[in-house]
This record gives C-alpha cells, structure tokens and sequence, in this order.
C-alpha cells in the first residue's frame, strides 16, 4: 500500500477507481455507524502548481487505496488482531501521511507568500505536527504488521 | 468489478444492520437511495471514462440537487452528499474551474459534520482550489483545519481498542 509517495504527475485526475472507494467506503460509514465511530478515508488531495492551477500530488488513487487499507483495517479489528499492535495502525500510517502532506503545502505556501502573517510559524508547527505523528505511529506500530 | 464491489459493501453494510437498529435495512427509503446513489456514482465513472465530464457532473449534480423531502435524513445521507460534493469540487478543479470547486466543497462543508474525513476532504480540495486562484491565506487555512481533523482522527486510531 503506497502511503507516502507521490505518484507520477501524469496520474489520471479522476482514476476509474471512485467506486472502488465508495463499495467499502459505504459498508464502513455503515457499520460504523452502529460502532459509533467516523468513518476515516483518505484524501490527501491535490496540489495546485504555480502555473495555471494544474493539478498535482497524491491523486484519488491514493484515497482509493488509502480507503481500502482503512476498511481492511476495520475488518482486522473486527477479527481481532493478533500482533499486539493497536488495531488502528492500518488507519494511523495513511493519517500520518496526510498529516505530513498537509503540513509540506502549508510550508509550500508560506514560502510562497512571505507576507503572510505568521507563514513561518505556521510551518514550523504543521512539520513539528507532521513529526509527532510519525512518532506516534512508530511508537504503537511495528514496522513487520 | 465497480459494482460488484459496491454491491458486496452495501450488502455487508446491510447485513451488518442486523444486530444494529439504526442502520438501514433493504426496502426502507435510506438503503435505496444509497444504492441509487451509488449507481449514478457508477454511472459518473462510466461517463468519465469516455471522457465526458460535463455529463458525469451533471449526473452527479443530480444527487445533491434530491429534494430533502425525497432522501432520508441522518449520518448515511450527510456522508454521501459530502462523498458527492468532494467528487464534483474535484472535477470542478480537474477542470480548471477552483472557484466552483471551492463552491462545491463550501456547499459540502455547509452540511456540518465536524472531525471527520468526509470534512477533511472536502477542506483539503478547497484549500487546493483556493491555493489555485491565489488565495494563500485562505488555502492555509483549510490546510491547517484538514491537517487537525487528521490528527484527532489519528488519535483515535491509536487509543486502545476497548
């Protein structure tokens, strides 16, 4: 499952995987409503580039795939996990890249704006936000799930 | 394989249903307009593939554009909106169109919801189509509210499992 790297930017914008995504994306919302939980799938999104707004970054083949580790996850802890890791991990590694890719375009923002107010400070939180999620997770999630 | 996956989802959700009252049941008007909802999704995929975008947004328009009085209420239909709206701000964008992608995703968001990533998506797309029409202030800040909703979500899927 490609959780950190960015696609080639030739991926199609709009990958014929959209119900690929919604199938488990329903049976989750679904069966966790009954769990009382939020249903967790991925979108890192897309980048704009500077010129012309063209679309770039993690595309919906990530989401897409992003969202059917989710649901495999799910159905881990629904069957008990058996690795001593904490049956999120499956969700928490995708989250963490978001949590990363998010913080690398708001610091691709700052940068780019330098009068923003607090552009700086802002990305020094997000990459300090971004490290303590990679933390976490390697914390509570052995490499070897 | 696009509809038979849906169709396994739907049905497991459904089958799940069993041993919770508050999930919908085949014949009761939330599991059909779910299951309407993911046809003219299949048929949006269908569409697109033959590269006809405009068609596909207009199919999908038709989703958000139900009358309340013809969908049922609750989480399912938030969900699939937002699910909906995200798609469209994203072909909109695709498109080259950011400021009806950020209005798409704003129409999305309106729906409420909170800390989930149904919200972060649609933030996320949004701040993209912000960031395309040079509004950097802005984009950060959907930027900054998509990362926290990913963290609290991350939170989550570490605490320990009751």
């Amino acid at each position: 499952m490609p959780t950190g790297a960015c696609p080639p930017a030739n991926v199609s914008p709009v990958p014929p995987t959209r119900l690929a995504v919604l199938a488990p994306l329903v049976a989750w919302i679904l069966l966790a409503s009954c769990a009382a939980a939020y249903p967790a799938r991925h979108e890192p999104g897309r980048t704009p580039a500077a010129t012309g707004g063209r679309a770039e970054g993690p595309p919906d083949l990530l989401a897409a795939e992003a969202e059917l580790a989710r649901a495999q996850g799910e159905l881990d802890r629904l069957a008990m996990d058996g690795t001593g890791a904490p049956a999120g991990c499956d969700r928490a590694l995708p989250l963490a890249d978001n949590i990363c890719a998010l913080a690398e375009r708001i610091c691709a923002i700052a940068a780019g704006a330098p009068d923003l107010p607090s552009g700086p400070a802002r990305c020094a939180d997000a990459r300090a936000r971004c490290r303590s999620a990679r933390e976490k997770v390697t914390a509570s999630c052995p490499r070897d799930r | 394989m696009r509809a038979r996956l849906l169709a396994a989802a739907l049905g497991l959700a459904l089958a799940g249903g069993a041993s919770c009252a508050r999930l919908p049941r085949a014949g009761d008007g939330t599991a059909d307009w779910s299951a309407g909802v993911a046809g003219r999704h299949a048929e949006a995929d269908r569409l697109l593939d033959r590269g006809e975008r405009q068609a596909a947004l207009a199919v999908l328009d038709t989703i958000v554009g139900t009358p309340p009085g013809e969908m049922p209420s609750g989480e399912p239909q938030r969900v699939l909106l937002q699910d909906t709206y995200f798609r469209l701000a994203r072909l909109e964008l695709d498109g080259h169109r950011p400021q009806r992608a950020v209005e798409r995703a704003s129409a999305g968001l309106a729906l409420g919801g909170g800390n989930d990533l149904f919200a972060a998506n649609l933030l996320v797309v949004r701040g993209s189509a912000r960031q395309a029409l040079g509004q950097a202030g802005a984009a950060l800040d959907d930027y900054q509210r998509a990362l926290a909703i990913n963290e609290i979500l991350l939170q989550r899927s570490l605490a320990p499992t009751p």
